[in-house]
């Protein structure tokens, strides 16, 4: 999730000569096909100015989702850009720092020995994220940066970004986040499968509508939308379709015909020559044409005329959120989308939507009401919340065991703006709203770190109090009055109504909340 | 236990072991269908209770439901019974040491004692209805018993859904704790209303006709409503005319019942003791069911899981025409399943029927039975039900879905083997390492490798989605298998995933390397 | 002429001929060697600039042509056939430099005597005078001279490339005729002044030699002694004088085995056939390629020589360079450029800000980093000492330096030492690539946040060719301009690949390209009513593509005037082909060396300079930097300064369709750019304001 715990603000350097006027902040992003940072300033007021843009080429993906792993010689390689840009951080005498790594080293199985060899080295710590806090971060950036395009903010969006080792996918919505995913198909998958086509344009052709066809299919699966307005195209590829055709401004708009055109072009050169004629790196050069070709795809396969290119990149979306994190000292993204998707999620699988919202808004009551005892901060009150909103998806696959269904369709799900381990936790606590409670011998709840653990633990505690709460589906309790007084938990409510079932359930599920907090939870009719 | 063509009069005996008693019915059958109870037996154990306190099934119970199988053994022999049936239910599924228990009954009995789902304890529930009485347009089957509640969905006498509830009497009497008269009866209505009917939802519009209650409860309502205060666990029940209850008379024989404490309904409506209490939880689900499908009275055949394992027993005696039957509706269960996962089932529907030519094709290839093609078939159906959750490691999805979601019809292994043959549809071929995988027996493995194989072959054959293959001719030479086959338009793609990802399996399953020869 | 290549043009190439032309504007410079009106002192200097140009000429560009045709390569398409060329420059060159010497010989000396400068004949010296080059001679000349005697089964002796040696024939009793080679030491300087009280007498090493030979043959008699001088095949791959396109293919392949080969022979007029022939053999050298010289060999040593200050001859008016008043004394700099751009024309307006900003910027506490391209700085030069002091003072110093730079290597390799010991992050430039631009980046912590300060122009760091070319400079602390400059750093220093620019254009990425996307938008702004403009000034211009479209442009009606110094391979004024295009070149004083390029852009004006020229060269395989200039006051200095230019008369000559420069015919009264330049700058700095700045030019748009 991406709060504080994740931002890692590096205590302010003493810098040379005048005092510190302004907040100097660095953001690193170690892709599968380049190593980049951005140094900007932020100033006082609010506004963001950029001071350096690098970016070298490191073909990490190609090794990653080939091998599995980075070689000595690629983590020297990064390690020594990395030394450079901190030699450029220290001239500015940076005070915030956030480095991120994604698909390759994600993908890499000696991932934590990248980390830590670019950690000794360079003091940089190097955080992995997923996919969907990537499509989160640049997200925020697109948005930002067509924040007053009312053609954007109406209709529905599809955003995507094709990397190499995936697709990320948006859906926005009057400028809100509905929903994203994760597709396994990236650039270098498409261009190994067109390698034993290379020649046989036609064959290669098929292919790439094929798989493209089926992601589309995918996307349509599981994103709510009736009909896109906008086709947003986000990374380098786009980038540079969009410099290639003559396009201008943050949304540069290409057409099929050119993408293919383009494609084309680029085909019946070598990637050398790409990368000479263009000026790219070759990684990068290698991955255009099937990009383009996708991209000519996706524009048939939707009711769109031409793609828009966006401009806006994971860093300019990780600068903005250091910045928040600077200014309001959170950085939760968007919760409100998180909410959103998580709600979309109850909806593909025919969850009581009512009782989930209602489960929700009774978990956040007992949650505010014991901060003191718990301590825990707004990411996992996100958690808690999502939770609640999905914990009965299971009942889709079977109404026996649903709790367990939960837990294996949230794991394979993407919730926008969680992280795959806050997913395990929220998979873990939906798993935990009934029946047995977290017991170290339970493989998915052990596997986890102390610290989900304990997180998912507290949670459970909540939720099963709150969906005891709306046990009927009837949404009875409403706006309870929540205590904490001489050990227990008191929750008041007036109502005319009988809660005799609420109670009853309260009084068999409250007791790990009786025994993770030292509380027991009453619920008492207070008649007005 | 198949047997070949038997002769009729046959005397078979089914047994059940559900969570409040074991039974024992005995039959003649004069044809597959047609028969005459000739002995019933009930021996109350109360699985049930130590099972959903403990998960286990403690000692004593233990002991005194072996007993009761030596008791039901001797009367088979008795009355010289050649084909028998026992199968368990929700209590002896859940328990942890059931392994144990099942071991114990065939060592001193030397009965198998058979571990079923509660959709296929639905629909042997079903068989034994629509013997009893004629079902038209929608209707809805519930079966309640101490543990599970299990609902069944039938259009014109055809099994489309089944749909198992842990809603057991006994279990809710657990939950419902000291609670006592109408407070009792509330709590246990609002709990109702809380849980969910799949089934149900999944109705929309489509009117229930009929609502059929079985089930000793259900049973002894009837009993009390027909005012005919009678012991229900009378000898003649087949002989008894299907009775209807109201939803009125219920709902107010509901309220009386839960106004007093077990011991008064015992005494004055002469109720068993281990009736007496559970009847109030169990009219309970009825009427919430009752009110559910609107309709207005419940149908109460007189027949329960023994009838219909008594008649499923017959069938398989009986003609393997019967056995048709029983396919198709275990292929309307799996369509169900497609259908609820894969909104465009084009695909999976083409791939089955190429799977089912090769199948039938290269029978001296793999030389698997009428069983196995079953299976494949619905595997082919159901390969890609995981895209529902999401595509990347579909095939996982589909494996867990289908192994979760259990298709009547077929047995805990058979839906082993079907998750198993979707999962490898795609990427990684079977291996050892894989849990799911060597957890099946020997001969699971066996069918998995093969199917797969075949599953394999016939989705790279329609691997555009396109159903560009119309249809193939499978021709095995010296170490080569060459697929004719018959297509509209352009195929490369086919050829390309034949030869790069179809194959392997192939190969290494059957020493067979395919190679796909086309003509438009 | 004109007409021939008007009707004719079909037959004449389409381009012209890139030596040829180079060579014309040699001879530009012999021509200001001859002009009697200028003080003989200036005269002085442009004879020697005259032969280190044809040096270096020879040395790749004509070894280039003999390559080519060893290679067997003829013509490429639309160029001069080769040998044809060959011969052209073997004629032109003979005449020039039989020009040169005359000039010398009648002209220049008899004036210098005049003025009291005297280069003494042996008869004529004194005794004393004698007395002390004996003295001389014995001391310190002949422990370094080492006489190689030839012998005919002895491979010849290696004679160093362009250094004087004198031919030997010895005879001797019985023995009969042998013959010797004797090497003059490079080192020591060409002339002697005579006489410890300072008069103007000087006489040349080669002469107080030639005078003593018999001292290194003792028992010999010494029957002939000849001065001569080779030429040879000089392998400067990226250097300025580089030859191009097809002469470069070929280069790259015979490089190593063609370096060093002879390609001239200078000898004295007064030499037997016999060495001649000896010498010519030994060479392997042609005729053509032989030169008998009236007179010393290698005059480059007047280019010092001039500079001598006690000479008592008549030197050119001083036109030093002059403050610019609108640039605040001191610190208030810092605060002036993040105001304003500052636009200077060096050297009419002084170096002096950049220096100052530099020096302030290697002691004040706030400034963070200091990023220079250093490309042919002066040793000890202040840029350096500066940059030393920044990193000593714990600053982040980049410096990256040329060395391919020509003749600077030892220099360099000696301050980059320096540099690195202090501290200084040096870097030596991109493999493959020799970066000629000239950046200067400071990023510095103001009490608002992070402050850039940019230096871009159009000249290098070296406060001497400061002093005598005449290039282009910007101050400023434009945002998108440091943040390209950042990006540029970034680049060069190997810490970032390229990324979109902002505003400024780079080569080798995309540079020819941005011009070509320029030209191509003039064509199409271009009507009849407003035809367009384009106006550029450079070094050279041979790129091809460039000119290809230059000729597209003219064909589309639209008005090109450029203003080339060397060579240039653009055929001008041909009907059909390029008759709106007129070529000017320009040589005076100052060393034309600034680059601007100009677009009428529908009205719209867009100028840029920098340090590229259109030379595949620099667009292909060197780092440079164009970069726009947004003040409309500064395009409207720069539109001035090319109306000026081309306002000249009396430097400047006519680039004709045939490849030769003509006089401009003009009936106005004569213009003189950079005495233009130089007056207005002293204008500006007596504080009479900008507003009559342009009282010096006739009129707006450029003469017919």
């Amino acid at each position: 999730m991406p709060d504080t715990t994740t931002t890692t603000p590096t205590v302010p350097v003493a810098v040379p000569g005048a005092a510190v006027a302004t907040h100097v902040i660095s953001v690193i992003d170690i892709g599968s096909s380049g190593v980049r940072m951005l140094l900007a300033e932020l100033k006082p007021d609010g506004s963001v100015r950029e001071l350096e843009d690098v970016q070298k080429p490191l073909a990490l993906g190609r090794e990653t989702f080939r091998t599995g792993t980075l070689s000595a010689a690629s983590i020297q390689k990064s390690v020594n850009m990395l030394r450079q840009y901190r030699a450029i951080m220290d001239t500015y005498g940076v005070t915030h720092t956030r480095a991120v790594a994604t698909s390759a080293v994600r993908a890499a199985l000696n991932r934590d020995t990248f980390v830590d060899r670019v950690f000794l080295a360079t003091g940089i710590e190097v955080e992995v994220i997923e996919g969907s806090q990537e499509t989160l971060l640049t997200f925020a950036a697109v948005q930002r940066a067509l924040a007053d395009r009312p053609d954007f903010t109406s209709g529905d969006s599809l955003m995507f970004e094709l990397g190499a080792g995936g697709t990320e996918w948006a859906l926005v919505r009057g400028g809100d986040v509905a929903g994203s995913l994760t597709y396994e198909l990236g650039t270098l998958r498409m261009r190994d499968l067109l390698r034993s086509e290379l020649g046989d344009k036609r064959a290669m052709t098929r292919l790439i509508q094929h798989n493209v066809k089926e992601m589309m299919n995918e996307v349509k699966r599981t994103l709510p939308f009736e009909k896109v307005t906008n086709l947003i195209a986000i990374g380098p590829e786009a980038r540079f379709a969009a410099r290639a055709l003559q396009g201008e401004g943050d949304l540069a708009a290409v057409s099929a015909k050119d993408l293919r055109a383009l494609a084309d072009k680029i085909l019946g050169m070598s990637a050398a020559e790409v990368a000479a004629a263009y000026s790219i790196p070759t990684p990068e050069a290698e991955s255009l044409a099937p990009a383009f070709m996708v991209y000519a795809e996706l524009i048939k396969l939707n009711p769109v005329d031409r793609l828009l290119v966006a401009r806006a990149s994971i860093r300019d979306g990780l600068l903005l959120q250091v910045a928040r994190s600077i200014q309001s000292g959170s950085s939760v993204f968007f919760p409100e989308q998180t909410i959103a998707a998580a709600l979309n999620l109850a909806r593909k699988y025919r969850a009581d939507e009512r009782h989930g919202l209602h489960t929700a808004t009774l978990a956040r009551a007992i949650f505010e009401a014991t901060r003191a005892q718990h301590g825990m901060g707004e990411g996992e009150r996100l958690l808690l919340e999502v939770a609640s909103i999905v914990h009965d998806i299971g009942n889709y696959v079977a109404a026996r065991g649903h709790h367990r269904h939960a837990y294996y369709l949230l794991v394979n799900s993407e919730v926008f703006g969680l992280s795959k381990m806050d997913l395990e936790i929220v998979a873990n606590v939906a798993r935990y709203h009934r029946k047995g409670t977290p017991q170290s011998d339970h493989p998915a709840y052990a596997a986890l770190p102390r610290a989900a653990r304990l997180t998912v633990n507290r949670l459970s505690a909540i939720i099963r109090v709150a969906d005891a709460l709306d046990k009927a589906h009837a949404q009875r309790i409403q706006n309870p009055k929540i205590t904490v007084e001489e050990g227990e938990l008191r929750i008041d409510v007036e109502t005319a109504e009988d809660i005799a079932l609420e109670r009853l359930t309260l009084d068999q599920k409250g007791s790990l909340f009786e025994e993770v907090f030292g509380l027991k939870p009453v619920l008492r009719e207070v008649t007005a | 236990m198949r047997a070949d063509k038997t002769r009729f009069p046959i005397r078979c005996a089914g047994m059940d072991v559900g969570s409040n008693a074991l039974r024992l019915a005995i039959a003649e059958f004069k044809s597959p269908t047609r028969y005459r109870i000739l002995e019933r037996k009930r021996v109350s154990v109360r699985l049930g209770q130590s099972v959903f306190k403990t998960s286990r099934i403690d000692p004593e119970t233990l002991d005194a439901a072996v007993d009761a199988f030596r008791e039901f053994r001797a009367l088979m022999e008795q009355y010289d019974v050649v084909l028998h049936r026992a199968v368990a239910t929700s209590a002896t599924r859940e328990a942890k040491n059931r392994a144990a228990f099942l071991e114990r009954v065939h060592t001193e009995t030397g009965i198998d004692l058979e571990l079923i789902e509660g959709t296929e304890e639905a629909r042997l529930v079903a068989l034994g209805v629509r013997e009893k009485v004629t079902l038209r347009g929608t209707a809805v089957i519930l079966d309640v018993g101490g543990g599970s509640a299990e609902l069944a969905l039938l259009q014109k006498g055809q099994i489309l859904l089944v749909e198992s509830h842990d809603l057991g009497t006994v279990r809710l009497l657990e939950q419902v704790g000291k609670a006592t008269g109408p407070k009792l009866l509330r709590i246990l209505r609002e709990r109702l209303r809380a849980s969910r009917f799949p089934m149900l939802e999944s109705l929309r519009g489509h009117r229930v006709s009929q609502l059929v209650g079985t089930g000793g409860n259900i049973e002894a309502i009837a009993t009390l409503v027909a005012g005919q205060a009678k012991n229900e666990a009378a000898k003649d029940d087949t002989e008894r005319k299907p009775a209807a209850v109201p939803l009125g008379r219920l709902t107010k024989l509901l309220e009386a019942l839960a106004n007093m404490e077990p011991e008064e309904r015992a005494k004055k409506y002469d109720l068993k003791p281990d009736r007496a209490d559970v009847i109030v939880p169990a009219g309970a689900i009825f009427e919430h069911i009752g009110k559910r499908t609107a309709v207005r009275h419940i149908l109460v055949p007189f027949v329960g899981l023994v009838d219909g394992v008594l008649l499923d027993l017959a069938r398989v005696a009986g003609a393997e025409g019967k056995k048709k039957v029983e396919t198709s509706q275990t292929l309307n269960a799996a369509q169900a399943v497609m259908k609820k996962y894969d909104p465009d089932p084009k695909h999976s529907r083409h791939v089955a029927s190429l799977a089912l030519s090769l199948f039938d094709q290269l029978k001296d290839v793999h030389q698997l039975g009428k069983r196995e093609r079953l299976l494949l078939e619905i595997a082919a159906l159901l390969h890609e039900v995981g895209n529902f959750i999401s595509g990347p490691g579909h095939h996982r999805h589909a494996h867990y879905i289908i192994s979760e979601t259990p298709i009547l019809g077929l047995n805990e292994q058979e839906v082993q083997v079907v998750a198993n043959v979707a999962r490898y549809h795609r990427k990684a071929p079977p291996d050892l390492s894989h849990e799911s995988y060597s957890a099946l027996s020997e001969r699971a493995r066996d069918q998995v490798r093969a199917l797969a194989a075949i599953l394999r072959l016939a989705d790279a054959l329609d691997h555009d989605h396109r159903q560009h293959v119309l249809g193939v001719a499978a021709k095995t030479k010296d170490s080569q298998l060459t697929v004719k086959a018959r297509t509209r338009g352009d195929v490369t793609l086919d050829e390309w995933s034949v030869g790069e990802k179809g194959g392997d399996l192939f190969k290494e399953e059957f020493g067979l390397k395919p190679v796909l020869k086309t003509r438009a | 002429m004109t007409d021939r290549a008007g009707n004719g043009s079909t037959a004449e190439p389409r381009y012209l001929s890139r030596a040829l032309t180079w060579l014309g504007f040699n001879g530009r410079v012999l021509e200001e060697a001859e002009d009697p009106t200028l003080p003989v002192l200036e005269r002085l200097r442009f004879l020697g600039i005259f032969f280190s140009n044809l040096d270096e000429f020879f040395m790749v560009r004509v070894s280039g042509l003999r390559e080519a045709i060893e290679a067997g390569i003829d013509r490429a398409e639309g160029e001069e056939a080769v040998p044809s060329a060959l011969a052209q420059i073997g004629q032109r060159s003979h005449g020039m430099v039989r020009v040169a010497y005359a000039t010398y010989e009648r002209e220049i000396l008899p004036n210098l005597e005049e003025n009291g400068v005297q280069f003494v004949r042996d008869e004529d010296l004194l005794a004393q005078e004698r007395a002390f080059l004996d003295r001389l001679f014995t001391r310190e000349i002949l422990p370094i001279l080492t006489p190689a005697a030839v012998e005919p089964e002895l491979p010849f002796p290696h004679v160093t490339n362009l250094t004087l040696c004198f031919a030997i024939r010895l005879a001797r009793e019985g023995v009969g005729e042998r013959f010797a080679l004797l090497q003059l030491p490079r080192q020591s300087t060409r002339w002697i002044q005579m006489g410890s009280k300072g008069g103007s007498r000087f006489v040349l090493l080669e002469q107080v030699v030639r005078g003593r030979l018999g001292e290194l043959f003792p028992g010999h008699e010494i029957k002939e002694a000849v001065l001569f001088r080779v030429t040879r095949d000089a392998d400067f791959a990226t250097d300025d004088q580089e030859a191009e396109d097809l002469v470069d293919a070929v280069k790259l392949v015979l490089k190593q085995r063609r370096s060093g080969d002879p390609v001239r022979l200078e000898i004295e007029a007064t030499t037997s056939d016999e060495i001649t022939e000896r010498l010519m053999a030994a060479f392997g050298l042609d005729r053509l390629s032989v030169y008998h010289v009236a007179g010393p060999l290698d005059l480059r040593f007047l280019i010092d020589f001039a500079r001598v200050p006690s000479l008592p001859a008549p030197r050119a008016v001083a036109w030093p360079p002059q403050p610019v008043p609108d640039i605040p004394p001191g610190e208030a700099i810092w605060e002036a450029v993040a105001q304003r751009d500052y636009l200077l024309f060096h050297p009419y307006e002084t170096f002096e800000p950049v220096l100052r900003l530099l020096r302030l910027a290697s002691e004040d506490p706030s400034v963070l980093a200091i990023k220079q391209v250093l490309y042919r700085t002066a040793q000890n030069s202040e840029v350096v000492r500066a940059l030393e002091r920044a990193a000593e003072n714990g600053k982040q110093v980049t410096a990256l330096l040329e060395l391919q730079a020509r003749f600077d290597e030892e220099r360099n390799a000696a301050w980059a030492r320096r540099l690195e010991e202090a501290g200084v992050q040096v870097l030596y430039g991109l493999a493959g690539l020799k970066t000629h631009a000239k950046a200067l980046l400071i990023v510095r912590r103001g009490p608002a946040g992070i402050e850039r300060y940019a230096h871009l122009g159009t000249g290098n760091y070296n406060e001497r060719t400061v002093l005598e070319y005449s290039d282009l400079s910007l101050l400023s602390s434009n945002e998108d301009l440091c943040a390209d400059l950042t990006a540029f750093f970034n680049v060069v220093t190997g810490y970032s690949e390229p990324l979109p620019w902002r505003r400024i254009a780079m080569a080798p990425l995309g540079l020819r390209s941005r011009f070509l996307q320029l030209i191509r938008r003039e064509i199409e702004k271009s009507t009849p009513e407003e035809p367009g403009q384009i106006r550029a000034k450079m070094n050279s211009l041979v790129d091809k593509p460039i000119i290809d479209a230059l000729y597209g442009a003219s064909q589309a009606g639209v008005r090109i005037s450029l203003n080339v110094r060397g060579a240039c391979v653009l055929r001008p004024g041909v009907k059909g082909l390029s008759e709106n295009i007129r070529v000017v070149s320009i040589v005076d004083r100052f060393l034309e060396h600034c680059r601007i390029f100009e677009f009428r852009n529908g009205g719209d004006v867009e100028t840029f300079i920098g340090s590229a020229d259109w030379m595949p060269r620099n667009l292909d395989r060197r780092v440079e930097l164009v970069f726009p200039v947004a003040e409309p006051e500064h395009k409207a200095r720069l539109a001035h300064i090319l109306d000026v230019l081309f306002a000249d008369n009396v430097k400047a000559r006519e680039l004709r369709p045939d490849g030769t420069l003509g006089k401009r015919a003009s009936r106005r009264r004569p213009v003189r750019a950079q005495e233009v330049f130089w007056e207005e700058a002293r204008v500006r700095a007596e504080g009479r304001g900008e507003s009559d700045r342009s009282i010096f030019v006739p009129l707006r748009s450029a003469p017919e």
